[in-house]
């Protein structure tokens, strides 16, 4: 049995991210589906004192079911009026996956397992994922966070039992999961 | 768990390619050489109707269906190469890899529901008739090798038994246009850690591997036609910049130690890499300094080479075709050349296998992958004896 703490929770609605209070470095570039991810991991993060956590030991697990479906479609919509003159080469990466899993990682200087997942069925699939890097100790900490385009996104900061006993600290509650 | 003689073994392999459909196929034409992303037949080849700045010739064909088509292809291909019994195993999951995956779909039909990019996996599992959970990454240029390396941890925790991992992408206008705005297309070729390099091609194809926990004995691998033992991997990210590669290369360097202790061996005893070499120049340049940093002294023992030169970058799938070289390597004893370099970088400072390739026995291979977004996966694949 895996126990995983839940140290906190955090959502972000995409209708608050203009008032979310947070300055973004890169702003300028970034879509929405990168601010609202971002701007629920940093506020976990701070909730649960990140900082403590070792930045090879930080894992992030990136999960959605839309992916970044705007950023896609804006691109097809200049490519086709305009031709592949007109693409802004700053906006490219917005289409990609990696890139608002890349903003996350740089904002909490996560150098550990990172993966971003399509999920086409139950978001739980995000957390077995999180399970199975805790029990082979691959990381102290993952942050899972669920970002759907133009709505909201949620996300955990998980602690694996053992680390939290070593740290001394007190989960919130504790998602079980059988591996094996 | 793994117990002590068990290792993680690759008994089924996978492709579909513009350098052929078996590994052996594959092999071969990387040995003959040539410049294969130009040879791949579309059928009906035309420019788009709107050629505002498009640079080539993209065909017409509909973006779900081609990587669909490829994806299934290969994975029932290494299916039928395995030729193993799923009902005996307890728990199978597919792990599929892509980096564009149906994006250049979207440019067609605009009533896609906002899920409609996420279904690429479960279509590719249901088209090879496979009935098993799949997962599926979109983590750009290491898509398919971190489906591997994420397969090997479900085995070592227990989590399933067996596993079908790779990589899959097919040609993207999207990617294309993007990369030719960051003008990082070689118009004439693709010429990994060349003096006068200036960019990726553009590739497509689909590899898959089935993995599983197997004895280690030597005969039992001859036995369960195992094609290699996957000895190690390890999963870093830079947390850098969205594009480009940390220049100090402090994750890839911290990753390859990592994946080095874990498999038990030391840096003298991995004879060739098969490098991420993208024949971008400050990619390709970072990428010698971290192979000189890392192998100090041995390395002047080490081959290295690339496999884009002839291939083209293949995005998700790019990962798993490094993968499939390197076990190529592993069964020919030979490394092919780097394609299309015709002279050196002068801060080369690796032995890079060009011009022609060279036999060699080769027993333990590095393979990596580095993706936009700054995630690194740095594989270590052993061969039997």
């Amino acid at each position: 049995m895996i126990n995983m703490g839940v140290r906190c929770l955090h959502y972000t609605s995409y209708k608050d991210l203009n008032n979310c209070g947070i300055h973004f470095k890169d702003g300028r570039i970034m879509d929405d589906f990168s601010k609202m991810t971002v701007a629920t991991a940093k506020a976990l993060y701070e909730k649960a004192l990140g900082s403590e956590i070792k930045p090879h030991r930080f894992g992030i697990v990136l999960a959605t079911k839309t992916g970044n479906y705007d950023s896609v479609r804006g691109f097809h919509k200049v490519l086709s009026k305009d031709g592949a003159s007109a693409i802004n080469p700053s906006l490219f990466p917005n289409v990609m996956l990696s890139t608002p899993l890349c903003y996350v990682a740089k904002e909490l200087k996560a150098t550990g397992f990172t993966i971003p997942l399509f999920i086409d069925k139950g978001y739980d699939q995000a957390l077995r994922i999180a399970a199975v890097v805790f029990k082979l100790d691959k990381c102290d900490a993952i942050i899972v966070l669920y970002t759907e385009e133009k709505q909201k996104c949620f996300g955990l900061f998980l602690e694996s039992e053992e680390f939290l006993l070593k740290r001394e600290k007190n989960a919130r509650f504790y998602i079980s999961t059988n591996i094996n | 768990m793994i117990r002590q003689n068990e290792q993680i073994q690759i008994t089924g392999v996978g492709v579909v390619s513009a350098c052929g459909n078996t590994l052996q196929e594959f092999f071969t034409s990387l040995l003959i050489g040539g410049n294969y992303e130009k040879n791949i037949d579309f059928g009906n080849c035309v420019k788009f109707s709107y050629n505002k700045g498009i640079l080539a010739e993209m065909p017409p064909f509909q973006a779900e269906e081609r990587v669909t088509d490829l994806g299934s292809l290969a994975l029932k291909r290494a299916y039928e190469d395995w030729q193993g019994n799923i009902e005996s195993y307890s728990k199978t999951v597919c792990i599929i890899g892509s980096g564009m995956g149906m994006a250049d779909e979207l440019k067609n039909h605009v009533d896609e529901p906002a899920f409609y990019l996420s279904s690429l996996a479960g279509k590719i599992t249901r088209y090879a008739g496979l009935n098993c959970e799949s997962i599926y990454i979109g983590n750009a240029c290491v898509s398919g090798s971190q489906a591997v390396s994420l397969g090997i941890d479900l085995l070592e925790s227990g989590y399933c038994d067996l596993v079908f991992a790779g990589g899959v992408d097919c040609l993207s206008l999207m990617a294309y246009a993007g990369f030719n705005r960051l003008n990082a297309i070689d118009r004439s070729s693709c010429r990994p850690f060349d003096k006068n390099r200036a960019g990726i091609s553009v590739g497509e194809g689909a590899v898959f591997f089935v993995l599983e926990k197997k004895n280690a004995s030597e005969e039992a691998k001859v036995q369960n036609k195992s094609y290699a033992t996957i000895l190690s991997a390890s999963v870093t990210n830079d947390a850098y910049h969205i594009v480009r590669m940390d220049p100090n290369g402090t994750e890839i360097l911290r990753a390859m130690e990592e994946t080095t202790y874990k498999a038990g061996i030391e840096k003298k005893d991995i004879d060739t890499v098969i490098a991420h070499g993208t024949g971008t120049i400050l990619n390709d340049k970072t990428e010698l300094k971290i192979l000189h940093d890392f192998f100090g002294e041995y390395r002047k023992e080490i081959c290295v080479m690339s496999v884009k030169g002839a291939i083209g970058h293949t995005g998700g799938a790019a990962g798993s075709f490094n993968i499939l070289t390197a076990i190529g390597c592993i069964q020919y004893g030979k490394v092919p050349r780097t394609s299309n370099t015709r002279e050196l970088d002068e801060d080369c400072c690796v032995p890079v296998v060009y011009g022609t390739g060279i036999n060699r026995q080769v027993k333990t291979v590095m393979a990596n992958t580095f993706a936009f977004g700054g995630t690194n996966i740095i594989l270590l694949l052993r061969g039997h004896g």
